[in-house]
């Protein structure tokens, strides 16, 4: 079996385009979720991510993806060519939406096949980076895709299929996600706070995330990917089984296949939506296996729920977090649901061995394992 | 790419509004209607599949799509019997739950609402199908779905040949419902009806099965090699399937266009066919994608 390091990684998400944007701003302690005005059609409180368009490229999402990969393409271009994965829940439905009535009124030539699936992202992709990307497939399990796809790919590299992967979670907001999810009264009417008794929803977000993965990397790497598992809860479509018996299972799991106690777990990154429910399930979890305490945090509460990019958003993010061994935390004035477990503001903290749960609809679930390599900001982070 | 090893698929279930059972498909295939293209304008695939998901509670069934319902049956039915806890199933869609996602889209988008159906939200991303099996059956399987529109042929056999070097068994399922949707792109028009399949793909242990050939880069190439030389039968999709009826090749062809149409994942399918059928000999499974030629080998 072959060790699967992370060499290289970025997000773009509503903290900024890359990686010291992106930390730098969580250091401002600045608050980025975008209050709608009264002619927006979505009037609750969302992260929104500004980009620019590259030429000919109309997707939101293709344009997350190609700025993610110019961000590090220094260091994977002398990888090329390499492996693609793409996890994505909305695809183009941004887009779809903005051509729908003259696509109705048959006043449109839009390509909707062509723009509208999954695919439109890795096609984007392909046309500018042609022989430079082996694009595999776009795996699509809601929330929890990115989860899924660094899983795929890890088992690819542990098991020598492929010696290297890129690895892209991106999702870009739509009405569909956004009128869906306050439909399901999910949806902060003020704003997410994670982990928090006085939480009362979600906060939409949208922006992507970027990994490359490497069983040997010519450079030093940032972290090394132990292990990762997945269940499903088998329960309910958009909730979680009440006591996360399939979450928990596939903690246990991922921790045992990393040939670690749950002892050495020295920090969750929980998936931390900052739904009722979702956070109650999820700590009752982790309490439940880490009686004496752990330090757990949800990245969401700086960027939102970034939905089927999350997992690779908030990687990124805290490794960047975690190599200044810094939890930074974004509590406010709130309190945390378990003092023992939840820190009520930015703490120190040296990190060896790290979860990153991922959940998503369907029950589906996903729980890395991973252990911090390096310290100090370095070249690599883009 | 592959090694040497072969793999076999089992536990086959293949539904369309035509077909759902084998003595059905066998029927099917002793009619000719695989290699007889005459013989397919009497073969109508209709929008909708009658007496789909007859074991489904009602509770569930009441609430899910018809590509939800086809994906738990053809699972049901297929590879999702015996299933194991520590198999993975993998779902490929072309389109996923697209009928839903219109729905919502038009509510908002035409009709103005500020709320749509919280089911119909919940059911419209691409991973319900599995999720709906799971919650059906209380299984806790690693499932993952792949998706990648007109494209999702490509990522199947990306995702095969791959996955095979894992050395584990593991269910794949297809499927794909009718929507008007794809009928407001003017610029492609193609013929989608919905149709699945599920099955399990596991190490042969012996030298029958399939196993990845190669990809070759003209129909020439293909033509010319050893492979396409000892090769029995062909099966290839509908372009492919006229190019070598037109050379007069002395080999048996066969295609699965007739259950399919021109959904893109007949490749998953076409794998599956020299399995369903018992076809003896060696069998050349060809999926032509731009210009290039990938190729399997099955034999029984």
């Amino acid at each position: 079996m072959k060790k699967v390091f992370i060499s290289s990684y970025s997000s773009v998400s509503a903290l900024g385009i890359g990686n010291n944007e992106s930390l730098n701003n969580i250091k401002t302690d600045k608050d980025f979720i975008y209050y709608p005005e009264k002619s927006d059609k979505f009037k609750l409180p969302y992260f929104k991510t500004e980009i620019t368009h590259y030429k000919n490229v109309i997707n939101k999402c293709s344009n997350i993806s190609l700025k993610l990969l110019s961000l590090i393409e220094e260091y994977w271009l002398k990888l090329a060519p390499i492996p693609l994965f793409v996890s994505t829940s909305t695809g183009g439905v941004r887009e779809t939406e903005d051509n729908y009535k003259n696509l109705i009124n048959n006043k449109s030539d839009y390509p909707l096949l062509n723009k509208h699936y999954l695919n439109c992202i890795s096609d984007d992709i392909k046309d500018k980076y042609k022989d430079k990307i082996n694009n595999l497939f776009t795996i699509s399990t809601a929330c929890s895709s990115a989860g899924q796809a660094l899983l795929k790919a890890f088992l690819y590299l542990k098991n020598g299929v492929i010696d290297k992967a890129i690895v892209i979670g991106v999702d870009s907001l739509s009405l569909t996600t956004m009128v869906g999810f306050d439909s399901l009264k999910l949806v902060s009417h003020t704003r997410s706070i994670p982990l928090s008794l006085e939480r009362d929803g979600l906060s939409l977000g949208e922006g992507g995330g970027i990994v490359v993965l490497e069983t040997e990397p010519s450079t030093e790497p940032v972290s090394e990917i132990l292990s990762a598992h997945s269940t499903s809860d088998g329960f309910h479509i958009s909730s979680p089984e009440p006591e996360g018996k399939q979450q928990a299972q596939c903690i246990m799991r991922a921790v045992e296949s990393a040939g670690l106690g749950l002892n050495d777990i020295d920090y969750i990154n929980a998936h931390g939506t900052g739904t009722l429910i979702n956070d109650e399930v999820e700590m009752k979890v982790i309490k439940n296996l880490f009686p004496s305490g752990k330090t757990v945090t949800s990245t969401k509460a700086f960027i939102g729920h970034t939905l089927g990019a999350s997992a690779i958003i908030e990687l990124a993010l805290i490794i960047d977090m975690l190599k200044e061994n810094i939890i930074y935390q974004k509590m406010g004035k709130n309190t945390p649901m378990d003092k023992n477990y939840i820190p009520d503001k930015t703490i120190n903290k040296k990190v060896k061995y790290f979860i990153k749960n991922s959940f998503g609809f369907g029950g589906n679930n996903v729980c890395l394992v991973l252990k911090k390599l390096i310290n100090s900001m370095d070249k690599k982070s883009a | 790419m592959p090694d040497d090893r072969f793999f076999y698929i089992s536990d086959i279930s293949i539904i369309n509004s035509g077909i759902k059972t084998q003595k059905e498909f066998i029927d099917m295939h002793n009619k000719g209607i695989f290699q007889n293209n005459q013989l397919w304008i009497n073969n109508k695939l209709t929008k909708t599949i009658n007496e789909l998901g007859s074991s489904l509670p009602p509770r569930l069934k009441n609430r899910m799509s018809l590509l939800s319902i086809g994906v738990c049956d053809a699972l049901d039915r297929g590879a999702g019997k015996d299933l194991k806890e520590n198999e993975e199933i993998i779902l490929f869609t072309c389109f996923g739950e697209i009928d839903t996602t219109n729905t919502i889209i038009k509510n908002i988008i035409l009709d103005n609402y500020e709320h749509v159906s919280p089911t119909l939200f919940h059911n419209s991303v691409h991973h319900t199908s599995l999720g709906y099996f799971t919650i059906f059956k209380g299984f806790n399987n690693w499932c993952t779905t792949i998706s990648d529109g007109l494209k999702t042929n490509l990522s199947f056999i990306n995702f095969l040949n791959n996955n095979l070097l894992l050395n584990q068994s593991f269910a794949v399922v297809h499927g794909d419902e009718y929507s008007e949707f794809n009928n407001l792109d003017k610029n492609i028009q193609l013929e989608l009806f919905p149709v699945f399949i599920s099955y399990r793909v596991k190490v042969s242990g012996s030298s029958s099965g399939f196993k990845f050939i190669n990809c070759f880069n003209s129909f020439e190439e293909l033509s010319e090699s050893e492979i396409f030389k000892i090769s029995d039968n062909i099966f290839t999709g509908e372009a492919v399937f006229f190019k070598f009826k037109k050379s007069g090749i002395n080999k048996n062809i066969f295609t699965e266009y007739p259950l399919v149409l021109d959904n893109p994942c007949g490749i998953i399918y076409r794998l599956a066919m020299p399995f369903y059928l018992n076809i003896k000999g060696i069998s050349l499974v060809i999926e032509n994608i731009n210009k290039k030629y990938y190729c399997y080998e099955a034999k029984l």
